[in-house]
């Protein structure tokens, strides 16, 4: 029995998490019993999915199965792997739309037959450049950081070509890979409100004076969207000069621009925007002078202390948050973190994306008691993470309502998640080779050549929200990485040694024996589905089925991989 | 090419899902005043926020406006079958083109207001007719209510379309056609460390023997849920699997497309165009492919007017030829327009209404509705019925009454999917 190591895995790895889950007070709704839970192989398949992004193991499954109130461990020790990091900077990216389609600076610089600038491939400076603000995010997740952590740091997450973009900070070029940096440049210590990819994605053009930033900022980490705000027109605002005078004495503008103003004033230091072209721009001009300068490799995004009060040469207002003095991002960053409405939308949102749900529609007293559970366990982004998935309403096929029994949606399968889902099983990311110049790109989490948003996903400009229902475009997706998949891992598997194999287990290229082929099929629907069933049971004979009519006529290779593709596009892999 | 019957059944296979998506539609309320003849709706996308007083909504400088004179020669408001246009035949001279040859069946429609100064938040509410992010545009809406019998009733070339609930109806190409990818498992994509696609593509009865196996697994799936498979995420994905094969057994897009590029407008145009003649598709949404958000260069407007114009023409010429230009309505659409005066780098910024194109479908053209101040550029009140102009009146051509009215004009009834909103019926009765 593995109880005991696991027992001693998850409290050293969690230990500050596998406690205090539970609000105060909180009490057993009457008609609770009334609801039913989903079966423990399928609570704990939702559970990995959306911790992870993976299936369970049979080992995890049989375990379950066997101790069903062991949910709450595994949670906890999905919630410690390296995974769960992968699941918060997805959660991140779609929050702050990194990884956005368009965000992109030139990967090299020619001019006339000379490279003046060579930072690797085009697919490296995207991921280099979506990737920084999400990678803090991920740390302060690994590393067990309070959340608050991501506007507070004084620290940011390079690789090495992300090194090379952004001027002032301490990597280690010698040593290479992603490495937590220092910036040297004296900026204030935010977080990603001060990391150059922030910065880019988020930019601000001449006349909006950070305000987008500003409305970023607190959409993100308040939940309060400046953005979803009505715009009265009343009186002349036909002119930069009576916008101005607007925002200070219309009580339609004040409303708003007497809290976004002040948040905006803050980013005053910060470059306001940095367009494709002018690095192409600024290297035609020679890297000479002062502006051109800048915006060469590595470009400055941060003016200096000189310009902490270009706000007031604007006659804008001083940096303030909603009231309170605030000297910069720095104040700013502490007040968020000592909000309680950044904990409360952090409840919120790491509800609302494991749940599938909209950020709205989260029940605001499931919001509190989560709320509750992230303050009581420092602000800690496992603990958090593990009382959403752990809640009963989330484990249940149907949940009591007023009305009565409401059965539960199911979740589906985020490109995201398909991914990692995929590789883990079969051992294939789905890769196109877009030659030396391009780079590898990834086909599920790209938008350029691949299936993100057709997917489901959002591409961080025109797709702003994901897709959760089946669509014609994410079938047809699923299908080609069901194929693809499929056809490396037999091709892997029936060529390797047992104890290489990533899928199946005991056939060979020959094995026709039905007894073994009912084995390997009950194996399979264990591992891709988490069904874990008998050798003799009605799903075995369907796909024994599926895999005779290949068999027969193409032979056991062509049936292993027929039966391994319609099972990974099977309605148990689409839903969770 | 496969296609659904009338009835909205598959020819080959069952098409449950959507029988129960129009049930539930059926039972909504009515609306008091009958809708239209259907027709195909197609809308037209200039992300960013025009400059509607350089096209639609003609200013020449005053002390209130900087209009296209203030940056150019040659501006002057024209006539064009009673249409008052800013024309500059140097600058833009497809958009002279377009309105010479197609004013009589054009409205244009002025002073839209959105309510909001912010990109995505007005490209919602100008496609939708909402402010939920949840809500499907026009153009989805109109597949929904007429589109249940071709193969992919919204086809969505801008990436960017909002399909809310629908999503099993609509489909997306991608940026750079990425779709042929999915389609055509013949295309020799090059794969890292050598490895070569496909790795594996099920041929014949493979194939035959793989989609019954699935099909078995989505009775048994269903069945297992019990209640829960009456929820929207599953009970959808009959119909999602349906369209899936449906474009799987198609070559048309393959004819049309080249993968890994984007297409232009024009292409675009012609390829809607094509699709939904061959009813492969009912309705569509396309992409200037332009950023029109001209905050440091108001000039920029023109060439990026010229060649929408150059798509607009190329999208008449192409609904002509597949002789559903009649049946055919066209809405151009930009989420915002810019600030009346000039800002301090000769761009302009974010204004809070808009205007619209609206053409084909036989409507009555050469006509506008609403209207902006003179020097401000605000919107004006209108009678709906009309579309007039009314200040005596509090009625402001809205987001949501203006996407009803196009719905109207479609024959979709507002009453299902805009309930709340009051429509602007003088787009069609006017």
């Amino acid at each position: 029995m593995k109880i005991g190591t696991r027992g001693v895995l998850a409290v050293i790895g969690l230990s500050a998490v596998a406690c205090k889950t539970e609000a105060p007070g909180k009490q057993t709704p009457p008609d609770a019993a009334a609801a039913s839970p989903l079966s423990p192989e399928e609570q704990l398949v939702r559970v990995s999915m959306a911790l992870r992004g993976m299936r369970p193991s049979p080992d995890d499954m049989a375990w379950v199965v066997d101790d069903p109130s062991s949910i709450r461990m595994l949670a906890e020790e999905y919630a410690a792997s390296e995974a769960f990091v992968a699941t918060t900077e997805d959660l991140f990216a779609e929050v702050l739309r990194m990884r956005s389609i368009d965000l992109a600076l030139p990967a090299k610089v020619e001019r006339d037959d000379v490279v003046l600038a060579d930072l690797g491939t085009s697919q490296e400076v995207r991921d280099a450049l979506s990737e920084e603000s999400l990678r803090i995010v991920g740390e302060v997740v690994r590393q067990d950081l309070p959340l608050t952590e991501i506007v507070t740091a004084d620290w940011t997450v390079l690789d090495e070509v992300g090194a090379e973009i952004w001027a002032s900070h301490d990597y280690d070029a010698s040593v290479g890979g992603i490495q937590q940096v220092s910036y040297t440049d004296g900026r204030p210590t935010a977080g990603i409100l001060v990391a150059g990819s922030f910065l880019l994605r988020h930019e601000s053009n001449g006349g909006n004076y950070n305000r987008g930033r500003a409305s970023v900022l607190s959409e993100t980490f308040l939940c309060d969207s400046y953005a979803e705000r009505d715009i009265p027109i009343e009186g002349d605002l036909s002119s930069p000069e009576a916008v101005a005078e607007a925002v200070d004495h219309n009580p339609a503008c004040v409303s708003c621009h007497q809290s976004v103003d002040p948040l905006a004033a803050a980013f005053s230091p910060f470059r306001q925007r940095l367009p494709f072209n002018q690095v192409n721009q600024a290297y035609a001009a020679g890297c000479v002078d002062l502006n051109a300068n800048q915006s060469c490799y590595p470009v400055l995004m941060y003016g200096g202390p000189e310009y902490h009060n270009l706000w007031e040469a604007m006659e804008l207002r001083p940096p303030g948050y909603f009231g309170a003095d605030a000297d910069g991002l720095q104040d700013i960053g502490d007040h968020i973190a000592s909000d309680p409405r950044f904990s409360s939308c952090m409840a919120r949102r790491f509800a609302a994306y494991l749940t599938q749900t909209s950020l709205g529609d989260v029940p605001a007293e499931k919001v509190a008691e989560l709320q509750y559970v992230l303050v009581d366990n420092d602000m800690n982004a496992r603990a958090l993470a593990v009382a959403v998935v752990t809640d009963p309403d989330f484990l249940a096929a149907s949940v009591a309502t007023d009305e009565g029994l409401r059965p539960t949606e199911l979740q589906i399968v985020r490109p995201e998640q398909l991914d990692r889902m995929v590789e883990d099983l079969t051992g294939l990311r789905l890769l196109v080779a877009l030659g030396p110049d391009a780079g590898d790109v990834p086909l599920l989490t790209n938008d350029l050549l691949g299936f993100r948003a057709m997917s489901g996903g959002i591409d961080g400009e025109t797709v702003p929200l994901p897709t959760h229902l089946p669509t014609p475009t994410k079938l047809l997706t699923m299908a080609l990485v069901a194929e693809e998949a499929a056809g490396h891992v037999v091709d892997h598997d029936l060529s390797a040694s047992s104890g290489e194999r990533t899928l199946l287990m005991s056939v060979d290229d020959s094995t026709t024996d039905e007894a073994a082929v009912r084995s390997e099929l009950a194996h399979l629907h264990a591992r891709i589905l988490g069904m874990p069933v008998s050798d003799n049971s009605v799903d075995v004979d369907d796909a024994l089925v599926l895999w005779q009519a290949v068999a027969d006529i193409d032979g056991p290779v062509l049936a292993w991989k027929t039966v391994v593709a319609a099972m990974l596009q099977s309605p148990e892999v689409l839903y969770y | 090419m496969h296609k659904f019957d009338a009835n909205g059944s598959w020819s080959r296979r069952g098409f449950l899902g959507l029988a129960g998506g129009f049930g539930a539609i059926s039972m909504l309320p009515g609306i008091a005043r009958a809708t239209g003849a259907p027709k195909r709706l197609v809308v037209v996308r200039a992300d960013g926020g025009w400059d509607v007083t350089f096209c639609m909504d003609p200013r020449l400088s005053s002390s209130g406006v900087d209009g296209p004179d203030a940056v150019a020669s040659g501006e002057e408001i024209a006539s064009y079958g009673g249409l008052p246009i800013m024309a500059n035949a140097v600058e833009r001279p497809n958009m002279d083109a377009f309105f010479a040859a197609h004013a009589a069946e054009t409205i244009v429609i002025n002073g839209i207001s959105v309510g909001s100064i912010v990109h995505e938040e007005c490209r919602l509410r100008i496609a939708t007719g909402s402010r939920s992010s949840t809500s499907a545009d026009m153009a989805c809406l109109s597949a929904v209510a007429h589109g249940s019998s071709e193969t992919l009733p919204y086809l969505d070339l801008t990436g960017g379309g909002r399909v809310g609930p629908h999503a099993a109806m609509a489909g997306s190409l991608g940026r750079n056609n990425q779709i042929l990818g999915l389609l055509d498992r013949t295309l020799e994509l090059p794969a890292p460390d050598g490895a070569t696609f496909p790795r594996y593509t099920p041929q014949g009865g493979q194939r035959t023997a793989l989609d019954e196996y699935l099909d078995v697994r989505r009775g048994r799936f269903t069945d297992r849920l019990g209640a829960r498979a009456a929820t929207a995420r599953v009970d959808t994905l009959g119909a999602a699997m349906d369209r899936q094969r449906a474009l799987m057994d198609s070559t048309l897009l393959q004819q049309g497309l080249s993968f890994g590029q984007a297409g232009s407008l024009s292409s675009q145009c012609e390829l809607a165009a094509t699709l939904m003649a061959q009813d492969f598709c009912h309705s569509a949404s396309v992409d200037s492919g332009q950023g029109w958000d001209t905050h440091d260069d108001i000039t920029e407007q023109h060439g990026l007017f010229d060649n929408l114009f150059v798509g607009l023409n190329s999208l008449v010429d192409a609904l002509q030829v597949e002789g559903i230009w009649n049946d055919t309505i066209v809405v151009v659409i930009s989420e915002m327009t810019r600030t009346p005066k000039l800002n301090a780098d000769r761009g302009k910024d974010h204004w809070p209404n808009t205007s619209a194109l609206v053409f084909g479908g036989g409507l009555d053209g050469g006509r506008v509705l609403g209207g902006t101040t003179s020097s401000t550029l605000d919107a004006l009140p209108v009678h709906l019925e009309s579309g007039q102009v009314d200040e005596s009146r509090d009625t402001l051509i809205t987001y949501g009454r203006f996407a009803a009215g196009v719905l109207h004009a479609a024959g979709v009834d507002t009453g299902v999917f805009l309930p709340d909103e009051e429509v602007l019926h003088g787009i069609v009765d006017g």
